[in-house]
């Protein structure tokens, strides 16, 4: 089944809780993925997602999410990207992204206004279809 | 403070030891050059010898425990004998020396104190040491000695003893710079550690604080009659994130590309350009 929200996040609690509060208070079906690797396995699905949120600091030595971003462009991902970080915006590559129309949430931001962009951003892209 | 001082103290511990070198080395010149003078005594120079290696052995024996005061006091010590052997000598040579040119080693020992004296005051007081020893010697000469000496002295000695208190000032003053320098180096590598040890707290308190702020949401829509214990937690995750929010403002003093496990980009540095995100950008923070 494709799910239109993606989440990859190394915090296992915090992928569980996310799946369960997109599913629950927005209605919409959502995957997560604790690596890089592991989103790999599953491409196709993601790459027809309508929305991706990307943790950037992942665990050490393995890829992190600016790799997951620079892969989703280089694969002509039509969905709307969202950094999801700890301390993303005095990173100079974090800058970068921000500079190039990608929004970068600071956690932790409040179940209320993550909801909200889930369900503006979903709204959006089912009006762009249509 | 601290790191201040000792660096002050280094550098007037090299000061010194340059300054009993110069006279171990001195002195045996000054043996060298006054053995033709006739009833020329001798034991001043080697005491100042003696003076000068005791210092080197002190130096040696207590390094790194000598205190700035120590240190001053035992400058103090070396350029007063210094000065001393030469108030005794000068007589000799300007009796039966000829063509003597006068106090010319009073002069370098004025310039030599400008370079190496461990502050302001005993540099001022090392240049009295010899100023005012060949100003004495001058005064105390007979008036026959007087007239064959130099053309011009006791200005010559007292032009050098300015000069070398120029020479202090712009010196000490240079130190003092330098030891400013110093101590914002050291304050900015102490902030940067801060702040790198501050990513690090946060790194390991976000996610846990995102799934907290999510579970008790979760929480909020299922028991409505915990309402007011949810508010409770609720109240917590703020204040947490205020301090949270008040540790990124360390973040702006992290050199990035020195925290290698942080955010390793295997493909580079180049981000490739968001073709969605020029559509449209929703701020919803």
């Amino acid at each position: 089944m494709d799910a239109p929200v993606v989440c990859l996040d190394d915090g296992e609690d915090l992928r569980l809780i996310f799946r369960q509060l997109v599913e629950y208070k927005c209605g919409v079906g959502c995957i997560t993925f604790g690596s890089f690797h592991k989103l790999l396995e599953r491409s196709q699905e993601v790459l027809k997602s309508k929305l991706i949120f990307l943790d950037i600091n992942l665990k050490p030595d393995e890829p992190s999410g600016i790799d997951a971003y620079s892969w989703l462009i280089k694969n002509n991902y039509k969905g709307k990207i969202f950094f999801l970080t700890g301390h993303g915006h005095s990173h100079p590559l974090v800058r970068k992204a921000e500079q190039s129309g990608i929004q970068v949430l600071e956690k932790p931001i409040p179940a209320e206004q993550l909801s909200a962009i889930i369900l503006n951003a979903v709204n959006d892209q089912a009006k762009a279809v249509q | 403070m601290k790191q201040e001082t000792a660096y002050i103290t280094q550098k007037a511990r090299t000061g010194l030891a340059v300054t009993a070198a110069i006279n171990i080395f001195g002195m045996l010149m000054e043996i060298v050059v006054g053995r033709s003078i006739p009833n020329m005594p001798i034991w001043p120079p080697i005491v100042s010898i003696v003076a000068g290696t005791s210092i080197f052995y002190i130096l040696f024996l207590y390094k790194f425990r000598l205190t700035l005061s120590q240190i001053s006091i035992l400058y103090l010590l070396n350029s007063s004998l210094v000065a001393v052997v030469l108030f005794m000598r000068n007589p000799l040579y300007a009796e039966f020396a000829a063509n003597w040119v006068p106090f010319q080693a009073g002069k370098l020992g004025c310039m030599i104190v400008a370079l190496t004296a461990p502050n302001f005051i005993v540099g001022m007081i090392g240049i009295g040491f010899y100023t005012g020893g060949s100003i004495a010697n001058f005064l105390l000469f007979p008036n026959e000695i007087r007239e064959g000496l130099a053309f011009g002295e006791p200005i010559p000695i007292i032009a050098f003893a300015m000069a070398s208190m120029f020479a202090l000032i712009f010196r000490t003053r240079q130190m003092t710079l330098e030891h400013r320098l110093q101590r914002s180096l050291a304050e900015a590598a102490a902030v940067k550690s801060l702040a790198e040890a501050f990513v690090h707290l946060r790194d390991l308190m976000n996610t846990p604080l995102q799934t907290i702020e999510l579970s008790v949401s979760m929480l909020d829509e299922k028991h409505e009659r915990q309402k007011e214990f949810m508010d409770k937690i609720r109240n917590a995750i703020k204040e947490l994130s205020k301090l949270n929010k008040m540790l990124s403002t360390y973040e702006r003093k992290i050199d990035w590309k020195q925290q290698p496990h942080f955010f390793e980009v295997d493909s580079g540095d180049v981000l490739p350009h968001n073709p969605v995100g020029d559509k449209k950008i929703n701020d919803n923070r």
